[in-house]
């Protein structure tokens, strides 16, 4: 299992767009990934589940991938958080 | 003939034929079995997907990305596996893909209206529409709703994207029977400039509508049903006269506001609710200069938290982008009451318990509403002023509760602008007498003619019988403008003028003499003001005439 940890610099949180973004990265890979914030966790390939976790800007959150993929998709993944968030 | 009234979306006239549109009705029904069910409605997913890719791209050349992001995020709600599951175990049910689709769409709508965060209670509506779109191309209706000829839409509501999907030229006017106008199909209403009203009470959308002739007054809010040709003919000419002057003052819009002789003045606009900044953007306001706070205490039903207001705040202010928003802080009391503040009956409440005064004697109101403008500062260009001032002290405590709020945002790692600007109304005689001593310690003047008039004449502006005797063109009210312009200028800060005085026909010349900065309107007004002003010169005024 790959993971990274992240804080939220964008100051409106993890809204609709950038969700929107790091959902499509993900779905491009194989591995299962996760998004967890403040002890809730939720599949990162489902906008809805992103949204639901209502992250704020400054909160930390730990993305983890497991799959044959993993250490891809960690990296696009993190790719994405860090040019959107 | 008959007439039915709402409440204004977008000003205008509109005249003929009705089209009616009806929403998307679901109810249980057996289907073909899981599997074709499924297939039915993963091929009317990929219908409503092309449908969203084409109103994105529509929106986005005609609006904007701001206005358009909203089909992207409908887009992936439409792909989400959550809603797609819902939709699964739905179906397990053996009813119909409609149905399944709505009642998954009911069950994620829930979940947002239920969050607690205003911008996620908002994304229930999208995830209704959504489902809409969804059950629509089911039923082979990606386009169904079409006009065919020009035509007054009248629904009891209407999804965005159906308005976006629309012809805008066959659309003469919409009323929406029980919309409201701050939805987000009336923003759009109004940035398409569509005469429309809303909330028609005791209005049933009827399918025999359909073709009926009908006039839509949108200024007075009126819906007439088969208007006799006498009025008619009145309203055709209205309409043209309305449309003549509309187009004359459009050669107004995206030019600076200069006098005959050159001379430069801002108009800004002064709005009462966040939802008012896009009439402000529409009538090329140069920025906000007076945007009442008190309505989201007002709405509310106890005191706003820090949160709700900084979303209200943060809109306006990241709507005007680079130019300037001044949010007055808290002004209640006198003709302004609301319970949960629990206020004493007074005596003479024009002279009592208000403003700066609650907020003194209430600092953690005061520093809420502080920490909530200071957090919207980082979006735009924001300036905070402070009505009802009379004396230093109020401002020193201002300065200080400022700085708490500052030290708070910094510990919570908030972003905000350390540097905005800090001003006052001039709104009593005591702060335009001594405005010389508050001009060297706040960054701006704004003043407020209608309480400086009251206050200067000691007439009381809402009663009845001294309303002949109230004289807003007193010489008195004059000299104090006057004096307080002259002071801010000494002290090389910026004054303007948000009361109702600031468009009077008469002081216009006076206060572009003694050269106000900005001047703050209704955006109705925006831009007839700035004509008026071009005819203007102010070389040929003479000041002592005013003083």
């Amino acid at each position: 299992m790959k993971s990274f940890n992240y804080v939220i610099t964008d100051k409106e949180g993890i809204h609709a767009r950038p969700a929107g973004l790091v959902v499509a990265e993900a779905k491009k890979f194989a591995s299962a990934i996760t998004i967890e914030n403040k002890g809730k966790k939720a599949d990162l390939k489902r906008i809805f589940g992103v949204m639901s976790l209502c992250v704020k800007h400054g909160e930390e959150i730990v993305v983890s991938a497991e799959g044959a993929d993993e250490e891809a998709a960690i990296a696009a993944v993190e790719k994405v958080f860090k040019e959107n968030l | 003939m008959g007439s039915h009234k709402g409440s204004r979306v977008f000003e205008g006239y509109a005249l003929g034929k009705i089209a009616v549109y009806s929403a998307v009705k679901v109810e249980k029904a057996a289907g073909l079995g899981a599997e074709k069910e499924f297939a039915r409605f993963e091929k009317a997913r990929a219908d409503t997907i092309a449908a969203l890719d084409k109103s994105y791209m529509e929106t986005l050349s005609k609006l904007g990305e701001a206005e358009a992001a909203l089909f992207a995020t409908h887009k992936l709600m439409a792909e989400d596996l959550d809603f797609e599951d819902a939709i699964r175990a739905e179906l397990e049910n053996d009813v119909s893909a409609e149905y399944a689709v709505h009642a998954a769409g009911a069950q994620l709508a829930e979940m947002f209206a239920s969050m607690d965060d205003a911008y996620m209670k908002e994304r229930a509506n999208d995830v209704r529409e959504v489902a809409a779109r969804i059950v629509m191309a089911l039923r082979q209706e990606v386009n169904g709703f079409q006009l065919k000829e020009p035509s007054i839409i009248v629904c009891d509501d209407l999804p965005s994207s159906e308005l976006m999907k629309l012809d805008k030229k066959m659309i003469l006017g919409i009323v929406f029977v029980k919309g409201g106008a701050n939805s987000h199909v009336s923003i759009l209403t109004r940035m398409l400039e569509i005469p429309a009203i809303c909330g028609v009470e005791g209005f049933e959308v009827k399918k025999e509508l359909d073709g009926t002739f009908a006039v839509l007054d949108a200024m007075k809010s009126e819906l007439i049903l088969s208007p006799d040709s006498k009025l008619l003919s009145a309203y055709s000419k209205k309409k043209a006269q309305y449309e003549e002057n509309k187009a004359k003052l459009q050669a107004f819009k995206g030019k600076p506001t200069l006098t005959k002789d050159g001379k430069k003045v801002e108009i800004y606009n002064n709005i009462a609710s966040s939802f008012e900044v896009e009439n402000a953007i529409r009538n090329d306001a140069e920025g906000i200069g007076l945007f009442r706070s008190e309505f989201i205490y007002l709405e509310a039903k106890d005191y706003p938290t820090e949160e709700e207001q900084f979303e209200h705040y943060k809109r306006v202010v990241s709507a005007m982008g680079e130019k300037q928003v001044i949010i007055r802080t808290l002004d209640i009391g006198a003709d302004k009451k609301i319970d949960y503040f629990d206020l004493p009956e007074e005596e003479n409440p024009a002279l009592g318990f208000r403003s700066i005064r609650i907020c003194k004697a209430r600092p953690d109101i005061f520093l809420a509403q502080l920490q909530a403008l200071y957090r919207a500062s980082a979006y735009g260009n924001l300036a905070v002023m402070v009505p009802m001032i009379i004396s230093l002290s109020e401002v020193t405590f201002i300065h200080e509760m400022a700085a708490l709020a500052r030290e708070n945002l910094k510990a919570r790692n908030l972003p905000f602008n350390p540097d905005m600007k800090i001003g006052i109304m001039v709104e009593t005689p005591a702060a335009a007498v001594c405005s010389d001593l508050f001009a060297a310690k706040v960054d701006f003047f704004s003043i407020g003619t209608n309480d400086l008039s009251q206050y200067t004449m000691a007439i009381d502006r809402v009663n009845p019988n001294l309303s002949s005797s109230f004289n807003p063109h007193h010489k008195a009210v004059c000299r104090l403008i006057k004096l307080s312009t002259e002071n801010a200028h000494k002290a090389g800060i910026p004054i303007g003028i948000c009361g109702e005085l600031a468009r009077d026909e008469k002081l216009l010349p006076f206060f572009l003499k003694i050269g106000v900065d900005e001047l703050s309107v209704s955006p109705a007004y925006t831009l007839s003001l700035r004509e008026q002003i071009s005819y203007i010169d102010t070389r040929e005024v003479n000041v002592e005439d005013y003083v």
